[in-house]
């Protein structure tokens, strides 16, 4: 089961997302277009559409990845690039393998521990970086995926305090050992970090969960 | 008054070397401040170009778009651009988006210099 919220900033901001399940596996993205209002959504969006159109041609994340650098590369003279991460999980065995353009690690809660998932990095894309090695992680069932961008943990409450890390392991910790459908936990980590602004926020906040679960998929059958 | 968050000061200008001392927090509203800076510098036919980032206590995404964008307008030159004296949160962010890689970052100015006099 795959769950998004996308929690916009009164600007234009430069986050995105996008996943499809093509029956033996889900392709999951989370993007944060570098800079500030339209230039960093536009940097985005040409992000976004050259990797789903790799994907859409078959091609890996490692191509997906390199789509994308060329697409920013050709369509903007000045430096735009956007930070990312590309997954994709086997939904038989488990196997998830993603790539991690200078974005924040995703987060990964096997049994009750949660951890960071640190490999596959890579300079943001945009920025021509051949040099990666997709990295690669079991799941076992119930386990659960959290891809999120620094509006998240960089949410500042106004006296500088910032939402931070740990924070939101402990909030993911603790959500996830309640049984709570993917799409409510992330709904309650939202307003976490909305509470802890107060204000107005600056920056797009943006989360993807993933539960790798048969009954997770069960329930959401009405 | 509004408070300055941001200074910059361009501390040296001979022949293609030129050091540019910021001071405060590098965001998306002061960054047009260092941008402006750096391209006079520039136009002033500075290729080796360093930022002293000692008295830096905050960069965000924008201020690390224009290191790139000065990166790659120092190399179309024949010089490059080097940072200098990141504080350690600073330093998290170059790794954080393995932009370290890509950016020449020193621990002293001097270094930098040094290392730009070599080239």
């Amino acid at each position: 089961m795959v769950s998004a919220i996308l929690q916009p900033c009164y600007e234009v901001g430069g986050d995105g997302f996008d996943y499809t399940l093509d029956g033996a596996a889900a392709h999951l993205l989370i993007l944060d277009g570098v800079g500030k209002g339209l230039s960093a959504g536009l940097a985005c969006a040409v992000a976004l559409a050259a990797v789903r159109a790799a994907r859409r041609d078959g091609r890996g994340l490692y191509d997906q990845a390199r789509a994308a650098d060329a697409a920013l590369l050709e369509q903007f003279t000045d430096a735009r690039f956007a930070t990312a991460v590309l997954g994709e999980l086997d939904l038989e065995t488990g196997r998830l393998r993603y790539i991690n353009a200078g974005h924040p690690a995703p987060l990964l809660r096997a049994g009750r521990m949660v951890r960071e998932l640190s490999g596959g990095r890579r300079m943001p894309l945009g920025l021509d970086d051949p040099e990666v090695e997709l990295a690669e992680e079991i799941l076992e069932p119930d386990d659960r995926l959290l891809f999120y961008t620094d509006g998240v943990t960089e949410a500042n409450a106004g006296d500088g305090e910032r939402f931070g890390l740990d924070r939101l392991v402990d909030l993911v910790e603790r959500h996830s050992c309640s049984g709570l459908p993917a799409p409510e936990i992330l709904r309650r980590l939202t307003h976490a970090v909305m509470e802890h602004q107060g204000g107005t926020p600056d920056d797009d906040a943006t989360m993807v969960l993933v539960q790798w679960s048969g009954t997770a998929a069960a329930k959401t059958v009405p | 008054m509004v408070e300055q968050i941001l200074t910059v000061t361009a501390e040296h200008l001979t022949g293609p070397l030129a050091v540019l001392r910021a001071t405060g927090e590098i965001d998306r509203d002061s960054i047009q401040l260092l941008g402006d800076a750096a391209h006079e510098a520039l136009e002033q036919g500075a290729h080796q170009l360093i930022i002293d980032l000692a008295a830096v206590t905050f960069c965000d995404s924008s201020g690390l778009r224009l290191f790139v964008q000065l990166h790659r307008q120092t190399a179309t030159r024949g010089g490059s651009l080097r940072l200098a004296a990141l504080q350690p949160s600073l330093w998290t962010v170059l790794r954080a988006t393995n932009l370290d890689r890509l950016l020449a970052a020193y621990p002293t100015v001097d270094e930098a210099v040094r290392a730009a006099c070599a080239q």
